[in-house]
């Protein structure tokens, strides 16, 4: 009974849903609208710049997300404040809002939620809210800043929201891949539109899926035997979050949005090339293993999912390309 | 009337106060809450449908995007907990049990969520590797050992087989196919693939149809329909309370309309007097306005009256100082109100003395107290140039508020003193004029009576005096004959000087009388004018100088008469105007003291010829000031002792009166003196 009426109410959603056209494609471009920055956002990127943030006021969240190299620090994990804890790669900032898990693990599930975790946690930036909140009152523009944003002014709720505002709006739309999805058949050359088939034939797109190409699922990292080239360190990945042993070693799917400026690859870096990180995927993750061809179409597809930043094509600076 | 007010008004308040209490009431924040939550929870049931269709359209296949299938589940989340977050504060029981249920919700939510999410891994994973089977299902034929082909045929078959019905035995042929395939020697990646894949296959397909059949029966909808039902139980509560409380709040109002309506009545019962009495007070007013202007009607006629006024009217305040000043004040002392008013009444005042004996006697008069009918005093005033003049004085006092002013109305006598003077003069004239009347009368008989015994006493005399001399030659004889004797006592010798001078005297006696009885005849008969004619006046000054030439020798050795050639005619009686220059010149003469003193007579014309003028000059006695004017009367004169009668002047002055003309006389003591007579010119030239 219970069953049934689910399914009577699927059915009709379904019969009533126009989006169900979209959702028979497994990709999506991202919306190309132009961005304009909030005041709420302008405080915000001024707060993403601001060392005070820190504990130490050496750190912003620019240090590990800077946005002129692909929101990221490039490093194979991110630099521990005690400098003797792992922590994990650093992921690209771009694109977050995008992206319905946060973290390799998915402990949050918001960018609220996400952003005042890695400002409190003791590794990262190691702040407490009464000496922040402190610090930035001690400041008069910021105090004013945020008096004429938000009526009751400088507050921890504030703090966050003028943050994700700004975060919000780390957007790389009008990709070649993208513009070719809206329907540009000749924007992609032949070897990238092959490396479309292959990345959607050999499996690829059952997990990176969705507008941002990835991070709205977990998967089991090694589903065929253990990806080469891991530290001895182990990272049990989600089973941190959910404490169910079918967990150990799954990690977030992550977005392949500007995945070719985004190296080092998977939450350990494990991987430095684009190269390296296809066929790891493809040997662990798909039980395959690729011909070199097939690898070069398929990070040639990969190239084609940089985003533009501000109109402009993302590059990875201190990357640089192998 | 305030203390009328208040007590509706506060009951009408607290009728309000108590609606307005019973309206929240009745619309408890609760309720709309309530209808809040409930919204809500239809919402996370859409939400629980959308994830259900997405789960089953991902297992079917169907969905290969999984951004709606996670966004649906985070809503649905974020849903369940801010509906569990909202009901957590609620404190009675009901709320209790609410939040209970809600949380229970937010469990089972989460609890599904993360079923779906190893339901999305595995079904990719599941999806992946049967669709490596198809692919190398599909190129089966091609580039394959015979040997090989019938072991993956099986193999494949199987497969389909399992994967049209996941059962276990099913699973088992599966496995063994795939160990059968490991034993043999390598094919080809592809087919090396397929059996980590089918083993995949075989793991991962019963456990998502698991997942997904836990996901189904994962109990949301009961959770949802528990909080429903709470809900409804709530909101029925809180709708029964809230239907009391519009029942009060009904009857409330009920009353409220009532007890307005009370008020209404009594209101317009008010009204209506009100508008009788205001209707009275408007024909008040009116009247008053009326009165108000007959006031300022008089107050204007008075002050007209107060400036048109010749006598002063000044007013005072209790120490005697002027306040109010009229027209006729200035005119009389020459002060302008500006100057006057301020100052002290004294100023006013010649003498302070005369004004305070005043005030004394005013306040005697009225027992200290001044009143509007106080009596009139003369004060003498001072102007403001210094001139002081004679006024009368009235003073009233009044009283406005707590002071008192006095009011005085001042007239100037001076006038009429100056007429008073007049008319006492003229009045003496008049009683004087009477007593000659009455005189001329009376002498007008007398005289008569008078005048025939003394012809009688004349007559006798002359003939008195022939008897004496006819008797003295006989006496003579006698007193030859026989010496003396008496007559009439007295010896002859005596009497025969004396007698005759006897008869002589009486004689002269009666000869006076008869002059004098003449005069007064003379006096008092009337003038007649019929007789006048054109007469020169030189004429009548030569006939009169000739009249009297030895007496005017005898008196003075200066005499002079000067004539005017070509003197104009008046019209006149020569006679009579002889009489008066006779008279002029006899006075004239009289007031002589000395032989050497001279006498001049003389005529000329005035007044460019339409008077002619004959005036007597002498340097005699002169006449007294006080003298002058009693000249021209009757019996009025300085020379009794040498017989005057005053008469002369008396007759001369009414000659002159009766030739149009006048006497006038100019003469200091011991200066001499000068008469005029001045008569018109005679029209018949």
């Amino acid at each position: 009974m219970c069953i049934f009426r689910i399914f009577l109410s699927a059915l009709v959603i379904l019969l009533c849903d126009d989006l169900n056209a979209q959702a028979l494609s497994p990709l999506a471009p991202l919306p190309d609208a132009e961005i304009v920055l909030s005041n709420a956002a302008e405080l915000g990127k001024r707060l993403f710049y601001e060392p005070k943030l820190s504990a130490n006021n050496q750190r912003s969240c620019a240090s590990c997300h800077p946005l002129d190299s692909g929101g990221m620090d490039g490093k194979v994990r991110a630099e521990a404040l005690d400098g003797i804890s792992a922590l994990r790669n650093t992921p690209t900032l771009f694109n977050i809002a995008f992206n319905y898990f946060y973290n390799w693990d998915g402990l949050v599930t918001t960018l609220e939620a996400h952003t005042e975790k890695v400002l409190l946690n003791p590794k990262v930036m190691a702040a407490t809210w009464p000496e922040l909140l402190d610090k930035l009152q001690a400041d008069a523009d910021y105090a004013q800043a945020f008096a004429q944003v938000y009526p009751d002014g400088l507050t921890k709720v504030n703090v966050i929201n003028a943050l994700t505002s700004f975060e919000h709006s780390l957007i790389t739309p009008n990709a070649r891949f993208d513009r070719f999805l809206k329907g540009d058949q000749h924007v992609l050359s032949n070897d990238e539109q092959e490396g479309y088939r292959l990345f959607k034939d050999l499996g690829c797109v059952a997990c990176h899926q969705g507008s941002n190409i990835g991070g709205n699922l977990f998967q089991k990292f090694g589903v065929f035997g253990t990806p080469k080239g891991g530290s001895k360190m182990l990272d049990a990945g989600r089973y941190q979050v959910t404490g169910n042993d079918r967990d150990t070693g799954v990690f977030r799917v992550p977005s392949l949005r500007n995945v070719a400026i985004t190296a080092p690859y998977f939450h350990d870096g494990r991987a430095a090339t684009l190269e390296d990180a296809v066929d790891i995927m493809a040997e662990n993750q798909l039980g395959q293993v690729l011909q070199s061809k097939q690898r070069g179409s398929l990070v040639k597809f990969l190239n084609t999912l940089t985003g533009e930043y501000q109109g402009k094509l993302l590059t990875g600076t201190r990357q640089p390309k192998p | 009337m305030k203390t009328l007010a208040w007590k509706p008004a506060l009951i009408i308040v607290s009728l309000l106060l108590t609606l307005t209490y019973l309206w929240m009431q009745s619309t408890r924040p609760e309720l709309e809450q309530n209808r809040h939550w409930q919204a809500k929870l239809r919402l996370i049931e859409l939400h629980d449908a959308e994830l259900m269709r997405d789960v089953l359209l991902v297992r079917a296949g169907l969905l290969v995007n999984y951004d709606a299938l996670t966004l649906s589940g985070q809503n649905l989340v974020q849903l369940s907990q801010s509906l569990q977050a909202e009901l957590n504060p609620a404190i009675d029981p009901a709320g209790q049990t609410m939040a209970n249920l809600a949380g229970n919700l937010a469990k089972a939510v989460q609890e599904k969520l993360s079923l779906i999410e190893y339901l999305k891994s595995d079904n990719a994973l599941l999806r992946n590797s049967i669709m490596y089977f198809d692919d190398v299902g599909k190129t089966l034929p091609s580039g394959t050992k015979r040997v090989s082909y019938e072991a993956i045929s099986n193999l494949w078959q199987l497969m389909f087989s399992f994967l049209q019905a996941p059962e276990p035995d099913l699973a088992e042929d599966v496995e063994q196919a795939l160990d059968q395939l490991t034993k043999k020697p390598a094919q080809s990646t592809d087919y090396q693939g397929m059996i980590p894949h089918g083993r995949l296959i075989i793991e991962l397909l019963p456990k998502v149809d698991a997942l997904l059949r836990e996901v189904i029966d994962q109990p949301l909808n009961n959770q949802v329909d528990a909080l429903q039902r709470a809900f409804n139980d709530y909101s029925a509560r809180l709708e029964a309370r809230a239907q009391t409380y519009r029942l009060l709040l009904y009857l409330v109002a009920v009353l409220l309309v009532a007890y307005l309506l009370y008020q209404y009545l009594r209101l317009r019962t008010f009204s209506l007097d009100l508008q009788r009495s205001h209707s009275y007070l408007v024909q008040e007013t009116a009247e008053r306005l009326q009165a108000e202007t007959a006031l300022k009607e008089n107050e204007a006629r008075l002050r007209a009256i107060t400036d048109s006024a010749h006598e002063a009217i000044v007013s005072t305040d209790s120490r005697w100082n002027i306040v109010s000043w009229n027209q006729g004040a200035t005119l009389m002392f020459g002060y302008s109100a500006d100057q006057a008013i301020g100052k002290p009444f004294s100023y006013l005042l010649a003498k302070i003395s005369e004004f305070n004996y005043a005030m004394t006697l005013a306040n005697q008069d009225s027992h200290l107290e001044l009143n509007s009918n106080s009596s009139v005093h003369a004060i003498t005033g001072l102007r403001q140039d210094g001139a002081e003049i004679p006024l009368e004085l009235s003073i009233s006092s009044w009283v406005r508020g707590r002071e008192r002013f006095f009011t005085a109305i001042i007239r100037d006598i001076s006038v009429r003193k100056r007429l008073e003077e007049v008319g006492r003069q003229q009045e003496l004239q008049l009683i004087q004029a009477n007593k000659m009347t009455a005189l001329g009368t009376l002498v007008s008989g007398v005289a008569h009576e008078i005048n025939n015994p003394n012809q009688l006493i004349l007559f006798n005399s002359g003939l008195l005096a022939d008897v004496n001399l006819d008797m003295l030659d006989i006496l003579q004889e006698k007193y030859e004959l026989t010496g003396e004797f008496t007559l009439a006592g007295l010896p002859y010798t005596e009497m025969r000087s004396a007698l005759p001078i006897l008869i002589n005297d009486i004689n002269d006696g009666a000869k006076r009388i008869e002059r004098i009885v003449a005069d007064l005849k003379n006096y008092v008969r009337p003038q007649n004018s019929h007789t006048f004619l054109s007469v020169s006046l030189n004429d009548v000054a030569e006939r009169a100088v000739r009249l009297l030439k030895h007496l005017i020798s005898s008196k003075t050795d200066n005499f002079n008469l000067h004539l005017a050639e070509s003197l104009a005619l008046i019209q006149g009686d020569p006679q009579q105007l002889g009489q008066i220059v006779v008279n002029l010149l006899v006075n004239a003469l009289d007031a002589l003291t000395d032989q050497q003193n001279a006498v001049t007579v003389s005529t000329f014309m005035m007044d460019n010829g339409s008077l002619v003028c004959l005036e007597v000059r002498d340097e005699g006695i002169g006449i007294a000031g006080e003298h002058l004017e009693q000249l021209c009367d009757p019996f009025f004169t300085t020379k009794q002792a040498s017989g005057g009668t005053g008469l002369g002047l008396a007759i001369s002055a009414s000659l002159t009166h009766a030739h149009r003309g006048r006497l006038s006389f100019n003469s200091m003591p011991g200066q001499g003196c000068s008469v005029r007579a001045i008569f018109p010119a005679s029209p018949y030239q």
